[in-house]
């Protein structure tokens, strides 16, 4: 290991090294960078490509429409207001699940750590919950909260719930000790400790959840509006795909995984900048 | 030099000290890590602990922290027996313990903003170690950003800077390079200096020990006890750079290194 020693004063030949690593190391990211972008379209073309030319032979061809036909389907569509109309009452019950779901989560996960042995009595409660299938619960929402919105929220802000508070709970509980230690010598009171150390160590799993959670909310809405609905993308899908309306399925599909990917890659820049200290990276 | 032990200035006292763990591992059996420790530090004084690994001596670290409490014995801290976490003292251990999210200022800054210092006042206090300690520059660089030499003086002036007048550090020097512990042992001696608080300092390294302390307390093999106390005459100012010439240091490394390597010996069987 060697000392960095401050406050060198630099040569100019010193300088014009640091200079050129600079240099080529924004270029390095650039290529890089562009790299992905490329993989990504490549990827993108071939599966369009696959689906247009080869789905039709591995199924049969009168149920897989095509992107040409999918793409003109969503153009209709847009035209008639259907679509963005769908698309948002599936937002709305897709961030109010999601709203309600990361908030409880948090405050659960907080209150359920403040003691170790509360955590340890909730435990097997929580991974018994956590692992029910959750679309069996769908047809008890509808029957219990109607067939308005409500089910679909809670649907949502469940499957959001229970990612939280298990993902907050582990970052919670894995603070390093030894900071605590520290910080108590320091003379850091209960709430110093939750606010300056606990919280921001768990940041890092918190904001990974929270990136994963977004598109959970949406999976539970539209897995909600697919049991029993008369509105929403998951509608959208449900009553196209019983009229055989394949281009239609098709393009509630698109539209479905286009919204997802386009919040995760939002959530994920939020996420880098959210977190400097992590180098931008967060394991999750 | 330094024998008298003055009650009245006395900094640290363990009284007859045992201390017994429960370990899940042994079926709730209870197991002493420290049997009868007896020792007391001066005002100002550097004393080091060494003996061999698991021998307790993180353990008087954390019984005068008030991180733990002895099962018997009193352990006290200006002669008054510490009871709960004992802020009026310093804390390093082994791991910088800098919080990762925080720059390497937001981290010196950290115990005084516990302490409820007002803003102005932590800024300058704070700036005042790290150029002590040549960070100067290095202030809004987070942890992860430093080298690991850079890392522990950030831990180290991140636990001066509130000045308490006993510091307990846990082999601070542990996972360092040779060539850095040197440099960081010139650098500590500068800042007891400035402020010359009683240090408890548990090592490893002999030389260390030496290079740092007034007094070197040798621990048994666990359950430890002060096996033996040897004072270092060595004059200060020190510079650790040169310490093997100093007069009398070779036989007081001889002699603290048979007691070790008997204990050593001891715990092996
Ligand atoms: N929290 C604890 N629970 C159970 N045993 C412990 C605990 N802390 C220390 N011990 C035991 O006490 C003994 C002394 O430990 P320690 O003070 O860490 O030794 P040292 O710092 O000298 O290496 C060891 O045998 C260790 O296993
Ligand atoms: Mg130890």
């Amino acid at each position: 290991m060697t000392l960095t020693e401050p406050a060198v004063r630099h040569t100019d030949r010193a300088r014009a090294v640091l200079h050129r690593v600079a240099t080529d190391e924004r270029r390095h990211r650039q290529r890089q960078r562009a790299l992905v972008w490329l993989g990504t379209a490549v990827l993108g073309i071939a599966l369009l490509l696959f689906w247009q030319f080869g789905l039709g032979l591995l199924v049969n061809p009168r149920y897989v429409s095509d992107p040409a036909t999918v793409l003109a389907r969503i153009g209709e569509l847009l035209a008639g207001g259907e679509l963005l109309a769908h698309l948002s009452v599936t937002l709305g019950e897709a961030g109010a699940g999601f709203l309600i779901g990361v908030v409880a989560g948090l405050v659960s996960a907080v209150a359920l750590t403040s003691s170790r042995r509360g955590y340890e009595v909730f435990e097997p409660f929580l991974v018994a919950f956590y692992s029910i299938p959750k679309i069996a619960l769908a047809p008890l929402f509808i029957l219990w909260f109607g067939l308005g919105t409500t089910p679909k929220i809670v649907m949502a802000a469940l499957l959001v719930y229970f990612i939280v508070l298990v993902n907050t709970a582990t970052g919670l509980r894995g603070v390093q000790p030894g900071l605590f230690r520290v910080c108590r010598v320091f003379g850091a009171s209960r709430r110093d400790l939750l606010v300056k150390v606990t919280l921001p160590a768990a940041v890092p799993a918190v904001v990974a959840s929270i990136r994963i959670t977004f598109t959970r909310a949406i999976e539970g809405a539209v897995l909600s509006e697919f049991v029993a609905s008369t509105q929403g993308l998951g509608y959208l899908v449900a009553r196209a795909s019983r009229a055989f309306d394949i281009a239609t399925v098709f393009a509630g599909i698109v539209v479905i995984a286009a919204v997802v990917m386009v919040a995760n890659g939002l959530l994920r820049a939020l996420e880098s900048r959210l977190l400097p200290w992590h180098g931008g990276r967060v394991h999750g | 030099m330094h024998q008298t032990t003055d009650a009245t200035t006395s900094a640290v006292g363990f009284d007859h000290v045992f201390k017994a763990f429960v370990s899940q591992g042994r079926r709730g059996e209870p197991v002493l890590a420290l049997q009868d420790v007896a020792f007391e530090a001066r005002a100002g004084e550097f004393v080091s602990l060494v003996g061999p690994s698991g021998c307790g001596k993180s353990t008087c670290l954390n019984l005068l922290a008030g991180l733990d409490t002895p099962s018997d014995g009193t352990v006290s801290h200006r002669g008054s027996p510490v009871r709960g976490v004992n802020t009026a003292v310093g804390y390093i251990t082994q791991d910088d313990n800098l919080l990762p999210w925080r720059s390497l200022r937001g981290n010196v800054e950290l115990s005084l903003e516990f302490r409820g210092v007002p803003r102005r006042e932590r800024r300058e206090r704070a700036q005042e170690l790290i150029d002590l300690v040549g960070l100067g520059g290095f202030e809004e660089h987070y942890p992860h950003e430093l080298s690991g030499g850079m890392r522990k003086r950030g831990g180290i002036i991140r636990t001066l800077v509130y000045d308490s007048d006993v510091v307990l550090m846990d082999e601070p020097f542990g996972p360092l390079d040779a060539q850095t512990r040197v440099i960081l042992q010139a650098e500590l001696l500068k800042l007891w200096h400035r402020a010359r608080p009683t240090v408890l300092f548990v090592t490893h390294d002999l030389v260390e020990a030496i290079a740092l302390s007034d007094r070197i307390l040798v621990f048994t093999a666990n359950p430890g006890r002060v096996k033996r106390e040897y004072t270092v005459d060595i004059p200060r100012p020190r510079d650790p750079f040169h310490i093997h010439d100093a007069p009398g240091f070779a036989e007081l490394y001889d002699a603290l290194w048979d007691d070790i390597r008997a204990e050593i010996g001891q715990a092996a069987r």
